[in-house]
């Protein structure tokens, strides 16, 4: 089998006039410059503090956190994008705006612009808890339905571009590494890729965010044809693991509801 | 002058057979026993086994053990005391004739309620429509004599079990996603395609609305005063209260916004002399 590899840009663009991911720890106030967001913890009492965010569209979300310990720790990561507008599903469905047509037999590997959420944590020691998700720059977040309506799954909803020369937008998305192989005598076209989001795990470093890979075959059983997805572990060693707030559930999933 | 009493009453006559007084109080003593044996079940059932079985087959073996337990207990307290039950069949036949026609409905109810039970066309939290009774909200429970619905003005309906039963149910929460649909007129003289385009581009932007299956709308019908579009959309099923209320509001927004007609009923009267 032959590998042509696509790869995407590296993320030298990004501006630096934002804040980056990380974790801080906040003694009196503290305020984080995201794409049309604001974000400003400031202190009120011994171990009381304020949240407020707010975008261009006046929409402002404010807390009052109590602290565990005297100054406030948080994190800023990217967080898996099935919280907004409500979690409802582990799964995302990414229509792809070109469909990849691959040849018979064939392997390929592209990175793809996921679209990802803004978590905001407050950490202590032993764990996290989210305080707000956002998206950056705000906007509105879809589902979609995988199948028929009768018996069809619901996901989380994006449509996104293969394009080598497309530049992440910090914030707004983050890098997955598709692994695709064709084991079928014939090629195919795939146009949509449905897979359980959740068995993913984001890395970040600055403003860059990277999920694990997915590995997509298609296959061929009793004359029908599917595609398996397969979640695959990064090692990034020097980026940081994102926080998430549920546990990975281990899916075994193929796409036997077409793929085109 | 207690003993006296109990001594008098050394024997009581049940259904033809003499039973001691003492004898009974045992029975009664099997029975709190057996009440107390199928609470105790009920609760360790709850407890250890409901939790990993579906809501409504827990709740339907729950209560199967529970009385299960007490109609044993009842036959242990008969057979303890002797009392032969085939004077109270003979009895009971003739009476449970005019027993049934008095309570024919109650039966009639309980039996769908078994029924109920085993065809299961709704589980407790689903959204179901009654539309013969005009009757929507969500399902509470199936008891043995009633279904109890929650209704959105947060009142409880009773529906006896024979009118769920024989009636049609509508089933809202039966899969994931769910359909709304609208109708609104545009004047004959706008840009169908056009209209068609702005409502699409609108109804899209309802973060619950699906991406795909994406909004469809198609005219509908050439009626008296405009052309009548229909709008129908898809969003997960729990989330009408999201999409329903603004759905026809957004229409409008987006065809006042393109400067598209929505006419009002008109007729024309031509006067000749």
């Amino acid at each position: 089998m032959e590998s042509p590899k696509i790869s995407l840009n590296d993320n030298s663009h990004i501006s630096d006039n934002f804040s980056k991911y990380g974790k801080h720890e906040i003694e009196n106030s503290l305020e984080f410059d995201l794409p049309a967001t604001k974000i400003k913890f400031s202190k009120l009492g011994e171990g009381k503090f304020s949240y407020r965010r707010t975008n261009f569209q006046n929409q402002n979300v404010e807390k009052i956190i109590a602290a565990r310990t005297k100054n406030l720790e948080i994190e800023i990561a990217p967080a898996l994008p099935i919280h907004l507008p409500a979690y409802k599903t582990d799964f995302m469905f990414l229509r792809l705006a070109t469909p990849l047509h691959i040849s018979r037999s064939t392997s390929t590997e592209l990175s793809v612009s996921m679209p990802i959420e803004m978590g905001i944590y407050t950490t202590d020691d032993e764990a996290v808890h989210p305080i707000d998700y956002l998206l950056c720059p705000p906007s509105y977040s879809k589902y979609s339905l995988y199948g028929q309506p009768e018996a069809g799954r619901l996901c989380n909803y994006a449509k996104i571009t293969i394009d080598a020369n497309e530049k992440v937008t910090p914030f707004a998305f983050g890098t997955m590494q598709l692994k695709i192989h064709n084991e079928l005598q014939k090629g195919v076209s795939i146009g949509r890729l449905v897979f359980p989001i959740t068995d993913h795990d984001i890395y970040y470093s600055d403003n860059s965010a990277v999920f694990d890979p997915l590995e997509v075959i298609v296959k061929e059983r009793m004359g029908f044809e599917f595609v398996e997805m397969k979640n695959l572990s990064k090692n990034l060693p020097k980026w940081s693991n994102a926080p998430r707030d549920m546990p990975k559930t281990d899916y075994k999933f193929s796409m036997e509801n077409g793929f085109d | 002058m207690i003993s006296e009493f109990f001594v008098n009453l050394s024997t009581i006559n049940v259904l033809g057979t003499e039973v001691p007084v003492a004898s009974l109080i045992v029975g009664v003593v099997i029975m709190i026993v057996g009440v107390i044996v199928a609470k105790i079940a009920s609760i360790f059932f709850k407890k250890y086994f409901a939790a990993n079985l579906e809501g409504d087959v827990a709740k339907n073996l729950n209560k199967a053990i529970y009385y299960g337990i007490i109609v044993i207990s009842l036959l242990a307290v008969t057979t303890s005391q002797g009392i032969d039950l085939s004077g109270l069949m003979v009895a009971g036949g003739i009476f449970g004739i005019v027993i049934g026609f008095a309570t024919q409905s109650v039966v009639s109810n309980l039996i769908s309620g078994i029924f109920l039970m085993f065809d299961r066309p709704a589980k407790t939290g689903d959204l179901i429509e009654i539309p013969a009774n005009k009757i929507y909200g969500r399902l509470m429970d199936i008891t043995i004599f009633s279904t109890r619905i929650k209704l959105f003005d947060g009142s409880i309906m009773r529906v006896p079990n024979q009118t769920v039963f024989t009636s049609e149910i509508r089933n809202v929460s039966g899969t994931e996603v769910r359909r709304i649909e609208g109708v609104v007129g545009i004047a004959y003289k706008e840009n169908i395609d056009q209209a068609i385009s702005e409502i699409k581009k609108s109804v899209a932007t309802l973060p619950y609305v699906l991406a795909e299956p994406e909004p469809a709308v198609w005219v509908e019908q050439l009626a008296d005063s405009g052309v009548n579009l229909r709008v129908l959309t898809w969003l997960p099923r729990d989330d009408w209260d999201y999409v329903g209320p603004v759905l026809m509001k957004k229409v409008k927004e987006a065809l006042d916004g393109a400067g598209i007609e929505i006419p009002f009923p008109q007729r024309t009267v031509w006067l000749q002399k």
